[in-house]
């Protein structure tokens, strides 16, 4: 297989979002939305997607940085996460996301590669990335979820059928701190709630979002609802840099003198969507935000968790990531 | 067939009609759960779809057996005699059309249950250990396409069985599967209650 070489796709370089959603319609599945390509350039490069053509939005001025509106404010999905990491407003009002844009993958690759695209990027299971006809590609089989499948990475929480987790980190922060997903196409604007946006095996086993051919994340709004809180983003993998994550944790919490008053906990790779801990945020509701409080959590949180072969560890992990956010937040 | 009053025969035991009503209810989220998602109505369907396939089978596990044990095989069984049918010899509980129905949906059902419990060692169920393994992926292919084509047969069975099922002349036989009687005039009109009362 030629992989030092791009395979052929007409290239469409939209200069405005009206122009990218017609380009968008008219191409349907056939046009591939294209950011910053951190994602997109290995699945093309590699040949185990293809496309005929590939709409690049990064020249959209309108789809770049950060905005304050009424009620919070609005992330252009082509922002990037360096700007989202160091932006002045996100780190005095929303610490969670810019630390979250911070442990993405590498400084180069926040230099280049946008919110949007780390939203919405494709999940990291190698059998899937690697080509296999498995249920995700359309086929009839998962290959991770096997008696040798290696399957380290894969899902705790939520497998149906595909065990494949989500790869976001900024998802997880997006999702903690209520924000939405603003939806542009032919047909008009749509807002999905970031916990909505998401989808998992058991409802779209093709697909990590609720995004249809045709359609552009064009923004991120955060509301104010969790300005100031108190952060918690805490990422485990293998390596310190340039890497995902296998385990991660991003958490809000409100104080009412020394007691959490209300909180998110979300847990990112371990399901195909960010894993939202309600139980834990009604259960600690109220209680002091200490050791005590985080074990307790720590426990609730992983009931139900079905581990697979090579993925155990995640279960303690996980335990002790929400008692670190709990007791360190 | 026992008589329950005068002029109602018994057609259907109460335990027939709860067996094929929970087949009906499986069937149809059987169905249901298969084919919305691929029109594009997207939900959870996994799960549901697994269980009423297990529902399905333990009532038709049920039902055999009852048919082996309490009642007479023969009564359903399609044949050569059957096509006397055709030159107006009345049939005993079941006409020939009735028991063509039974057999296509007995093989439907049959190939449908038999690929698909296979098919849950693949999908990651908690009955049994995921192992895709155990055949080949050209196996798994054949395997599937048999158990399409029995959903795709079943769902073309049940537009059958509903339409004749609500025609005005033979409503007697889905009201015979509610209420579990049929009129004594009903009976001589369609079947000859001599045979019926042979057990044929």
């Amino acid at each position: 297989m030629a992989k030092d070489m791009m395979p052929h796709f007409d290239l469409y370089q939209p200069d405005s979002v009206e122009a990218a959603v017609d380009l968008a319609a008219r191409l349907g599945s056939d046009g591939w939305l294209l950011a910053a390509g951190q994602d997109s350039y290995d699945w093309l490069k590699n040949r185990t997607k293809r496309t005929e053509a590939v709409i690049e939005l990064t020249g959209i001025a309108a789809l770049k940085g950060v905005r304050e509106v009424a009620g919070g404010i609005e992330i252009g999905a082509l922002t990037t996460l360096t700007e989202i990491e160091e932006h002045p407003l996100l780190r005095e009002k929303f610490l969670l996301l810019s630390l979250a844009a911070g442990r993405v993958a590498s400084p180069q690759i926040r230099n280049a590669g946008t919110l949007g695209g780390n939203l919405c990027q494709d999940t990291r299971c190698w059998y899937y990335r690697y080509g296999v006809d498995c249920y995700r590609a359309g086929g009839n089989m998962c290959y991770a979820d096997t008696p040798e499948g290696q399957n380290r990475e894969h899902a705790i929480f939520g497998a149906s059928r595909c065990v494949a987790v989500q790869p976001s980190d900024t998802a997880n922060a997006v999702v903690a701190l209520d924000g939405s997903m603003v939806i542009r196409s032919a047909k008009g604007e749509r807002v999905v709630p970031a916990s909505e946006f998401f989808v998992g095996p058991a409802l779209n086993i093709r697909r990590m979002t609720v995004l249809e051919p045709g359609e552009i994340l064009t923004a991120v709004r955060i509301p104010s609802t969790w300005a100031g809180a108190k952060f918690y983003f805490e990422k485990i993998a293998d390596r310190a840099a340039w890497d995902f994550a296998l385990v991660s944790i991003a958490a809000a919490f409100k104080m009412d003198g020394d007691r959490i008053s209300d909180s998110r906990l979300v847990v990112g790779a371990v399901e195909c969507v960010p894993h939202r801990l309600t139980a834990v945020e009604s259960a600690i509701k109220g209680s002091a935000k200490n050791e005590e409080t985080g074990t307790r959590a720590g426990k609730l949180a992983i009931e139900g968790a079905t581990t697979l072969n090579f993925n155990q560890f995640k279960i303690p992990l996980m335990e002790n990531l929400v008692r670190r956010a709990i007791r360190g937040a | 067939m026992a008589t329950q009053t005068q002029d109602k025969l018994q057609r259907h035991a109460g335990i027939d009609r709860l067996f094929h009503w929970v087949t009906a209810v499986t069937m149809t989220l059987l169905l249901a759960t298969s084919l919305l998602p691929i029109v594009g109505i997207r939900f959870p369907w996994v799960k549901i779809h697994w269980v009423s396939g297990l529902v399905l089978t333990l009532v038709v596990l049920f039902h055999i057996l009852r048919a082996i044990t309490v009642q007479k095989l023969s009564v359903i069984q399609l044949k050569g005699a059957d096509l006397a049918e055709f030159s107006g010899k009345k049939p005993g509980k079941y006409s020939l059309p009735q028991k063509a129905m039974h057999l296509a949906w007995m093989l439907t059902i049959l190939v449908a249950i038999a690929t698909g419990i296979v098919m849950m060692v693949k999908a990651g169920t908690p009955v049994f250990h995921r192992n895709p393994y155990i055949l080949t992926v050209k196996a798994w292919g054949i395997l599937t396409l048999l158990h399409d084509l029995a959903a795709l047969a079943a769902l073309f069975l049940i537009l059958v069985h509903v339409y004749f099922g609500l025609l005005p002349e033979k409503r007697m036989y889905l009201r015979s599967m509610v209420g579990g009687w049929m009129s004594r005039s009903e009976l001589a009109l369609n079947h000859d209650p001599e045979r019926v009362a042979r057990g044929e």
